[in-house]
Order: structure tokens, then C-alpha cells, then sequence
């Protein structure tokens, strides 16, 4: 969580090994020990190399690249229900200095890259400069990502000792070890080994991947398969147990539940959602967390003469019946979300609706807006795509709801990567809306990107001086309580001024037969398999 | 004879020639480009801006297209923009898987076909004859997703028949037996609409064959009904029949892509499927190039053939 990140001084050696090397150890009938071996076949939507853990990009690619990869930090992904909690990995602590600009790395010892060269000190230094300088001889172009993101005020990364690293900032910044656990950008600060990239070049390196992780790569066959082999010198013994990880490709929904169901695979992920109930019934376990750092959103046009008016955005929120689309379209797998605050944010109230489903109170805003007679518009949604769940049958119950109220929308949809291009373009006049998942990383800062004027991910063109001056203060904010404080008041006004209409948080359900152990219903879209395990 | 074969030949050239034309503007008219596949929604416009000169958008389009077409010419297809290897290396075993899967399809749409048709000709009318014949319009109309979800259900799911998904069992890649078992269900599916119309041209030609006046002839002659029908009848519808099965191959060929979907088989067709997702042009391009190819081949093929057979068209 945030509130360890703005702690000065030295912070204890967490105990990420003993919590998860504990559960061997637990007093547990010998047969619910975990045992090594067997592999997990994982019937999966979809799988492209991109194994350049700098330039990664979309969730499918960071679930296997986050088996092969660690960073200096990360989150404990092994705790059910619990948001994952920030823990050291390949540094075993840290110290911030006096001014807030230094931090300096204490490096895990005796941890080798599947190559067998050494973690040290070195390794970390090439990693940043990799991303962060230009004059570095294996810079790698495609970073930005990265270095604007997480990396954004890190001036320079130099070796103390062996196993000692600073990290230099161009300012103090509170948030920098909350985001260097990070698993938003394209592009995440993971360490690789520096001969790989020395080997097989700067661009190659990307189906050659070599990290410290508990799995490395054994086999890919494009479009069909990769192949995660046990790294059997993980530094964290006696993890991991399983031998090996398939992630088999089946781009069909409804192959992939069959697989399940025929034993072809032991465990499937994107289950469409009438599904999830047959599954639970035929005797599959489903794992679904009750929360998820995910909120899928409209953004709305400020941009649009229709919208320019706050109480008519009010009265859309007003109007969507957020609890049914939730249990009746999406039957359950997401839950309806009334401000743009995921359920592991500790700013989460589960009573606070904002916006409880109102039409008569949404037609009365309209008439005071002077829209009595409602208005037509035009909604943008893609026909599916990262972590969309279904986009346009939510679109289509969104239309519904609006109709009811006298706003006549057409829903203009269009494939994933069409739909980025009009995304990334940001909403032009004549669209009211557009549709976005995002993931949070359990902190806040996410809504830099989201809902600061001039930023990237503000498709909606909120320009609202006063939230403005609060993002500031919140990067400014180095003591943690008070960033949450400044995120409050940024995420009320949010709410208040009705920039968005969020709707649902995906619980994004996994399948598995009963075989599959150690899965645990965890708040992340990503999952933590060295510790799975197989009951043969 | 030989002129025929080489005017067919020479005019393979200018219909390849417009199916890259088309191939290459369809992918280049439809909106979004592959640079955002690339840098996913995150991507800063100055790095679209610069990928797309690296990928040489930013040229004129007749320019692109004539690089690009220099280049297939050469044997070489670009590299795949989301598998970051070779097309040509990427095609290579596909072509092969989709082929495998093609014979297959071809297989129970041609035996099938000719057995389903000549019986229904034989009990015209008959309660056969009906079933058989609804049988193939339905087959002809019926969706192949909708089929093939419909075989997963019932031969994979439920009676365990067979498996649903890919070309081999997990582990046991290369073994001969291994693949035969994964065969049939996606090449029954993949073969349905072939069949319908092998079956109705089969029946079709049977049936007038039986009215003419050698059948009547020979019934006249006292020869047994069975002698009649599979000696001399079916005999004659023989040639319309290979003919029109040489076409259905190749459409199977193009047609596997829906039965690569659904039963997960590595050929052409599921390689197009995750391209088009993931706006791979390239491999797009490439692999509608050889499904054309393939096509305009087997189109020549069996022309040449049906040539060389009849003696009316021989000079």
C-alpha cells in the first residue's frame, strides 16, 4: 500500500521469502502440503511475445513476463483477499535520504540470472540506464513508457558496492518505491540480465528473455504455446512447484471453456460470464476475488456541447442501473462502481453511491440543464480487448438506461486497435462518450494520467484548474497520509463535477479443476504461480 | 492443347497481380494502424509518429505498395509485427497444418458427398432421399462456428470422442496416430458446405443420367438394377463430380480458417485470426497471398485437367 512508500529511513527486511516460503512449513495435513512437480496447462485468450520486460505492454504478455522477471520491489500477490501488500524482492531494503532525493538499495544477495551471471549491483545500473540515458551503448529505444511513467524524475542509478545501488531523483517524489512495484505502463522496471542483452542485441533480446525469476522460457511457438520451465536456483527455495507452466492459446471463448470442461487444460482465464455459473456447478473451481484494482469507465466529453452542462452528465449517472447490468448482463463477475475508486483503493467505501440508479431525478436534471426533450449522441466502444469484459453489451444497457430518460445514443463500435486510434485521438465534439478499463495500482496515482488537464488518458478534456493544483500538491506529497488526503478531495470534485461514469469493477474470474492448488481469490488481474502447485 | 494450357497460365499473372492490389489496400484503408498494436494505449504521438517511418506508412501508397510487392516477389514477407519473427518462418508449418486439415476436410466432403448423392438419386424420393437432401441444405447453410461449437459440445465434451482442441496432444507432437485422432472434428466441420454441394451435384447428374437412353437401354437389355446403376450411371457422373471436387478444395483451403478457430488448429487460418486482432499486417497480407495462390492453383490445376479430359475442348 501507499502508506509504506513515504517512510524515511531504513525499512525492515520485510519477510517476502519466510511469507511465502511459510506455507510448506504450515501444520497442514501432509496431503494439503504443497508438492513440486506436474505442469499447469492454462488455456489463455491470447499470448504474444513480447518478453522486452522494459517495453511490455498489455496483461496478457506481464503474466508471463512477471514469471520470468522480478524488480527490486513488488506486491505480495499469494494473500486471499488481501490487497496485495508492497514487498522488497531483489532488494531486501532501502533507505531515503534527508532531502527525499536519494535512495539508496540494499541488493538481495546470492540471486543469479538464469544464465548464471550474477544480480548484483551492476545489473541494476544497466537495467535503469537501459531506460533511462541516452548515451548508454545499449539504451533501447520504445522506453517511454517506462521512463515517463514510473521512472519519471529518475536522473541516475550508480553502483556503491556490489551489492549496494542509489537511485538518484531530480526531486523528491513519495511515490517512486509504490511505483517501481508498478504493473500499469507498457514497459515495467524489471531487472534483466545484462549478458542477454549483450548477447542477443537490444531487439532480439526480446524472445531470449533471461531474468531472475521463479520460471524462465523453454519453448514458444507463435500463436500457439509458450512454455515456462521451474528455474530450479530460484533464490527463494523451496518455490516454485510447479515444473512447468503452459499457457496454451485458445483465442475462441467458448473453446476454451470446453478444453476446461474435456481436461485439455487444468486452469482457463477470460470466461465468458454466463459460463462462470455452469463451471461452478460442474464442479470447477472458480476463483474471483470480491474486489479488483479495475474500474471500467466512461469517460465523458466536457468537449461536447450536449455535456458542457454538469448536471447533465449528473443526470447520465443518474440514469444507469449500475447494480443490474452488474448481476444480470454481467452475472455477477464485476461489481457496480459509482465513483472512479476501485474496491482495493483505500479511499473505497463500499456504502458511498453517488450516483444511486435515479431515473426520475436524472429527467429533472435534464429539465433544469433545459434538456428536457433529452438529446442523441454517439458513444465510442471497442467490440472487445484488454480487460473489456463486454463492452458492447454494457454499451447497449447503457443505451437502454438513456433512452429511458429521453438521451438517444448510438453505440459506434469498432475492433481493439481501431478503437485505440480514436481513443488515443482523445473524444471530438458529437461523441459523448468513450469507454476505458483501467488498472491502479492500488495507490491513486493513476488519475495523473486520467484526469490532469493535458494528460494522455484524459480523453474527455476535463481542464479543471482547481484539480489542477491538487495533482500537483499530490506528486508534491511526500508524507503519505497527506497524498491520501489531497487524493480524497481530488476524487470527490471527480465525483461532484461527474467527469466520468464509471460502472463496473471487473472481478475477472479464474477457472481451474480441483487439481490446481495454491490459487487464492487475490485483489490483481495478475497472479502469483510460484506458488501454485498440482495435486496429482 | 498446349496454347489452351498456356493462355490459362499466362492469365494467372494479372489475377495475382489485382488480388495484391486488393490485399494491400484493404489493409491499408481500414482506420487505426498496426503502430498502436505496437506501443499499445500509452503510446506518445512522437513515438507513433517515428514507428510509422520506420514501417515506411508515411510513403505514398503506390510507393508502399511497389516495396512491398518487390519484396514478396522475392520470397520475402516482412517480419510479423506481433510474433517479431520472419512471416515466411511463421507460414512455413502452418501451410503444412492447414493442408493436413484441408485433405482431411476434402476427404469426408468428396466420399461423403459422392455416397450421400448417389443414394439419394437411387431411392428417389424416398425417405433417404429426403433426409439426405435436407440433410445437405442444412449443411450448406449451418454456420461452421455454429457447427463446429456443436461437434466440440457433443463428440468432445460429451461422448469424449475425440479431443477438442489443437492438432496434438500436449507432449506427443509428431505422433502419427495423435494427429489422425485430432483430425476428424474440425475436418467434418470444415467440410460441410463442400459436401452439400458435392452431394447435390452427384445426385443431380445422377439423376439425369438415369433418363437417358443407354440407362433405358440397358434396363431394357435385362441387365440387373444394381449393374445398371453403379456399373454404367454412376460411372458417367464420375467426371462432373472430380471437377467440382478439385474447386472445393481449394475453398476448403481458404474456408478452414472458422474450423481453425473453433478447435484451435495451428494453421493458416487461426495464424489470420489473432493477425487480424492483433492488426499484423504483414502476416495478413501474406497469408491471403497464399490462400489466392493456393486458390488460383488448384483453379488451374483442375481446369488443365478437365482439358485434357474432355474431348471436346482438345483442338
Amino acid at each position: 500500500m501507499f502508506e509504506s512508500t513515504g517512510i524515511r529511513g531504513r525499512v525492515a527486511a520485510t519477510a517476502f521469502a519466510a511469507l511465502l516460503a511459510a506455507a510448506p512449513l504450515a501444520p497442514a495435513a501432509a496431503a494439503d502440503a504443497p508438492k513440486h512437480g506436474g505442469t499447469l496447462v492454462y488455456g489463455v485468450e491470447s499470448e504474444i511475445p513480447w518478453y522486452d520486460p522494459h517495453v511490455v505492454f498489455g496483461g496478457s504478455n506481464k503474466r508471463v513476463v512477471l514469471q520470468i522477471f522480478e524488480g527490486l520491489v513488488d506486491r505480495d500477490r499469494t494473500q486471499p483477499g488481501v490487497v496485495p501488500p508492497l514487498v522488497p524482492r531483489l532488494a531486501e531494503s532501502w533507505d531515503v535520504s534527508e532531502d527525499g532525493k536519494v535512495y539508496t538499495f540494499h541488493l538481495r544477495k546470492g540471486v543469479t540470472f538464469h544464465d548464471g551471471t550474477p544480480f548484483n549491483a551492476d545489473a541494476v545500473v544497466f537495467n535503469f540506464r537501459r531506460v533511462i540515458d541516452p548515451d548508454f551503448e545499449h539504451y533501447k529505444e520504445g522506453t517511454d513508457s517506462l521512463r515517463n511513467a514510473p521512472l519519471r524524475h529518475l536522473t541516475e542509478a550508480r553502483a556503491v558496492d556490489e551489492h549496494t545501488v542509489e537511485l538518484v531523483l531530480s526531486q523528491p517524489w513519495g511515490h517512486f518505491i509504490d511505483q517501481l512495484s508498478t504493473t500499469l505502463p507498457s514497459g515495467l522496471p524489471l531487472m534483466m540480465s545484462p549478458a542477454s542483452v549483450m548477447e542477443w542485441g537490444n531487439e532480439d533480446v526480446n524472445l531470449h528473455p533471461v531474468g531472475t525469476g521463479p520460471f524462465q522460457l523453454e519453448e514458444y511457438d507463435p500463436g500457439v504455446k509458450t512454455v515456462l520451465a521451474r528455474n530450479a536456483d530460484y533464490w527463494n527455495a523451496p518455490l516454485p512447484y510447479l515444473d512447468r507452466i503452459i499457457f496454451f492459446i485458445t483465442a475462441e471463448a467458448s473453446t476454451r471453456v470446453t478444453a476446461l470442461e474435456s481436461g485439455e487444460v487444468e486452469m482457463i482465464t477470460a470466461i465468458p460470464a454466463d459460463r462462470v455459473e455452469d463451471l461452478a456447478s460442474a464442479g470447477f473451481k472458480i476463483v474471483m476475488p470480491d474486489k479488483m484494482n479495475l474500474v471500467w469507465f466512461f469517460s465523458l466529453n466536457q468537449d461536447d456541447e450536449n455535456l458542457k452542462d454538469v448536471r447533465v452528465r449528473q443526470a447520465i449517472n443518474y440514469a444507469i442501473d449500475r447494480e443490474r447490468i452488474a448481476k444480470e448482463l454481467l452475472r455477477d463477475t464485476a461489481m457496480p462502481v459509482w465513483r472512479m475508486v476501485p474496491g482495493t483503493s483505500a479511499l473505497f467505501d463500499p456504502g458511498a453511491r453517488a450516483y444511486p440508479y435515479d431515473p426520475e431525478k436524472a429527467k429533472s436534471l435534464l429539465a433544469e440543464a433545459g434538456m428536457a426533450d433529452g438529446f442523441e449522441t454517439t458513444i465510442q466502444v471497442p467490440t472487445g480487448g484488454s480487460y473489456m469484459i463486454d463492452p458492447v453489451g454494457i454499451a447497449e444497457w447503457v443505451q437502454r438506461d438513456l433512452a429511458a430518460i429521453g438521451i438517444k445514443v448510438s453505440i459506434d463500435s469498432s475492433d481493439w486497435v481501431t478503437y485505440l486510434g480514436h481513443w488515443i485521438g482523445k473524444l471530438k465534439p458529437g461523441v459523448a462518450a468513450n469507454v476505458m478499463a483501467w488498472g491502479t495500482d492500488y495507490s491513486e496515482f493513476w488519475a495523473v494520467d486520467v484526469m490532469s488537464s493535458g494528460a494522455f488518458g484524459n480523453t474527455g478534456h476535463i481542464n479543471d484548474p482547481e484539480l489542477d493544483a491538487w495533482f500537483t500538491e499530490y506528486q508534491e506529497a511526500t508524507d503519505s497520509a497527506k497524498a491520501l488526503e489531497v487524493a480524497r478531495r481530488i476524487f470527490d470534485r471527480v465525483s461532484d463535477m461527474a467527469y466520468f461514469a464509471p460502472i463496473v469493477t471487473d472481478r475477472v474470474p479464474i477457472a481451474t479443476t480441483q487439481r490446481v492448488k495454491g490459487i487464492e481469490a487475490v485483489p490483481d488481474w495478475l497472479q502469483a504461480f510460484e506458488v501454485y502447485w498440482i495435486d496429482e | 492443347m498446349r496454347k489452351l494450357i498456356g493462355r490459362r497460365v499466362l492469365a494467372v499473372v494479372p489475377i495475382l497481380l489485382g488480388v495484391s492490389i486488393v490485399t494491400f489496400l484493404l489493409m491499408r484503408l481500414v482506420p487505426g494502424d498496426f503502430t498502436l498494436t505496437l506501443l499499445g494505449p500509452f503510446a506518445t504521438e512522437k513515438r507513433i509518429a517515428e514507428l510509422r517511418e520506420f514501417y515506411g506508412l508515411d510513403l505514398p501508397i503506390h510507393v508502399q505498395y511497389l516495396k512491398w510487392l518487390g519484396s514478396i516477389l522475392q520470397g520475402d514477407f516482412g517480419k510479423s509485427i506481433a510474433y517479431r519473427v520472419p512471416v515466411a518462418q511463421l507460414l512455413g508449418d502452418r501451410v503444412v497444418n492447414t493442408l493436413i486439415l484441408t485433405f482431411g476436410a476434402a476427404l469426408f466432403a468428396i466420399v461423403l458427398g459422392f455416397l450421400g448423392g448417389t443414394a439419394a438419386a437411387v431411392r428417389r424420393f424416398t425417405f433417404v432421399d429426403r433426409a439426405t437432401t435436407l440433410g445437405a441444405v442444412i449443411a450448406a447453410s449451418a454456420p461452421t462456428f455454429w457447427f463446429g461449437l456443436l461437434m466440440l459440445y457433443l463428440f468432445a465434451l460429451k461422448l469424449r470422442w475425440f479431443p477438442a482442441i489443437g492438432m496434438y496432444s500436449l507432449g506427443k507432437e509428431g505422433d502419427l496416430l495423435n494427429l489422425l485422432w485430432h483430425v476428424p472434428l474440425p475436418a467434418f466441420s470444415a467440410s460441410l458446405i463442400s459436401l452439400a454441394v458435392i452431394l447435390r451435384l452427384t445426385r443431380s447428374g445422377l439423376l439425369d443420367i438415369m433418363g437417358q437412353d443407354y440407362i433405358r437401354a440397358a434396363r431394357a437389355r435385362g441387365l440387373p438394377e444394381r449393374v445398371v446403376v453403379y456399373r454404367h450411371a454412376v460411372r458417367s457422373v464420375v467426371p462432373p463430380v472430380v471437377n467440382i471436387s478439385g474447386l472445393q478444395v481449394g475453398f476448403l483451403f481458404g474456408s478452414a480458417l472458422f474450423a481453425e478457430v473453433i478447435f484451435q488448429w495451428p494453421g493458416i487460418g487461426l495464424l489470420m485470426f489473432n493477425s487480424i486482432l492483433a492488426r499484423d499486417v504483414p502476416v495478413i497480407q501474406a497469408v491471403l497471398m497464399v490462400i489466392a495462390i493456393v486458390f488460383v492453383l488448384v483453379n488451374l490445376v483442375s481446369d488443365v485437367t478437365t482439358t485434357a479430359l474432355s474431348p471436346r475442348e482438345r483442338e
